[in-house]
């Protein structure tokens, strides 16, 4: 009889390692599945980048009663269009170039962990928290606008300008052997 | 307890939904009370803003625009694989409505070259022949970044199931830019055609500039 009960006992034991060993080797369950990454388009350009900022910056918003809080990864650049570059030939040793506007780039960086929610909530006890997409999309758009300002605000432009100066004299004046000035029609930028 | 919960769902007029979800939330809170008061806080680290601003001085020569997309939907038992997805899709089975959604977002990738390390020594100028041997930097590739916003192609929660929130969108976006970041790195496809475009690009740019004086140019590219 305690034999018969000792079999049992190590029989269920037994079945219950199998289990845990089971569900241990099994696959991770994941509702979210990935399409193939299609490459949509791919242009040739001519851009001098003098300035690269990387920034985290809050997210913070509200729809009605509902409010999100969030932690995002902001990559900015600042560059000039060198295709379109003014150039005047003074003589045969000179050459004028006017400075173009600069083209300020803002995306959200694809380091790891750079979107967090950190909160959502609401005012109203009995609403959902949730932002839809539309919503959500609509504050990172705003937080966007608003680091495009802060780039002019704190003279990040200003400095990109006077470096893209320095930098197309000497990269025009190597490659043309000709003694290049650029002139900077607005230092500040075009914001 | 039932009667209590009836009635309190005629009295707000609320869907069952957001009630379910306010019941979780509620939940949740209470969890995390009893949790944080059996602990001591250690802070939390994602609360450290970061912030750099560096001169660079990149030629960039191409830009390439990467689509990602991923869908959400419920396990079925017949796809399932292993015993943890098997007990999820009979859960999925079990559950009343359907939670289906698809988002997509642009990823952009740049080609360039340091100018920085241009020396003096990579111009070579052949008066005789008119020609100009330029040996310039390798080119480079690297992430510019990603569409902020997410798009969202299709969205189909019904019945009594959660709606998809903010966090779980980050959620799935951390995933496809894992994902997208694997492909890149597996699939040389996505470099090449990069560089290719770089490369000619920068040999087209400094032709016509040394043309503008009738010189022929000859491109060439430093070895990573």
């Amino acid at each position: 009889m305690k034999t018969i009960r000792l079999i049992i006992i190590f029989a269920i034991v037994i079945a219950i390692a199998g289990v845990v060993v089971w569900w241990q080797m099994s696959p991770e369950v994941s509702r979210v599945t990935m399409h193939k990454a299609e490459i949509k388009d791919v242009k040739a350009m001519a851009q001098l980048c003098t300035v690269d900022i990387t920034e985290d910056v809050p997210v913070k918003g509200s729809v009605g009663p509902r409010h999100i809080f969030a932690r995002q990864t902001i990559n900015g650049s600042i560059s000039f269009d060198l295709d379109n570059l003014t150039m005047e030939e003074i003589g045969d040793s000179v050459i004028k170039v006017t400075l173009p506007p600069e083209i300020v780039e803002i995306y959200e960086s694809t380091e790891p962990n750079s979107y967090v929610v950190i909160d959502q909530w609401t005012d109203d006890f009995f609403d959902s928290p949730n932002l839809t997409t539309a919503q959500e999309n609509a504050i990172k758009s705003k937080v966007r606008d608003n680091f495009r300002k802060k780039i002019y605000a704190k003279g990040y432009v200003k400095r990109a300008r006077a470096e893209a100066v320095v930098n197309l004299t000497s990269m025009l004046g190597a490659m043309t052997g000709k003694q290049v000035t650029v002139t900077d029609p607005s230092p500040a930028g075009y914001p | 307890m039932w009667h209590l919960l009836v009635i309190f769902v005629f009295i707000t007029k609320f869907n069952i939904t957001t009630i379910v979800m306010k019941l979780k939330s509620i939940g949740a809170a209470m969890l995390a009370i009893a949790f944080f008061s059996g602990c001591n806080t250690g802070g939390s680290m994602q609360n450290t803003f970061y912030s750099e601003v560096k001169s660079v001085n990149k030629l960039v020569l191409a830009q390439m625009t990467i689509s990602k997309m991923a869908t959400i939907d419920d396990l079925s038992l017949s796809e399932a694989k292993g015993l943890k997805q098997s007990v999820a899709a009979i859960g999925d089975a079990m559950k009343i409505g359907n939670r289906k959604a698809a988002y997509s977002y642009d990823t952009y990738m740049r080609a360039f070259i340091d100018l920085t390390n241009l020396q003096p020594t990579d111009v070579h100028v052949d008066e005789s022949t008119k020609t100009i041997t330029l040996t310039l930097p390798a080119i480079q590739t690297e992430y510019l970044g990603r569409d902020a916003e997410i798009r969202e192609d299709h969205y189909r929660v019904t019945g009594l199931r959660s709606e998809i929130d903010a966090e779980e969108r980050a959620n799935i976006k951390e995933q496809m830019n894992t994902a997208l970041k694997t492909e890149v790195e597996q699939n040389p496809v996505f470099r090449d055609k990069l560089s290719l475009q770089a490369r000619g690009k920068a040999n087209t740019y400094f032709s016509s500039l040394a043309a503008r004086d009738g010189y022929n140019v000859i491109v060439k590219f430093k070895e990573s």
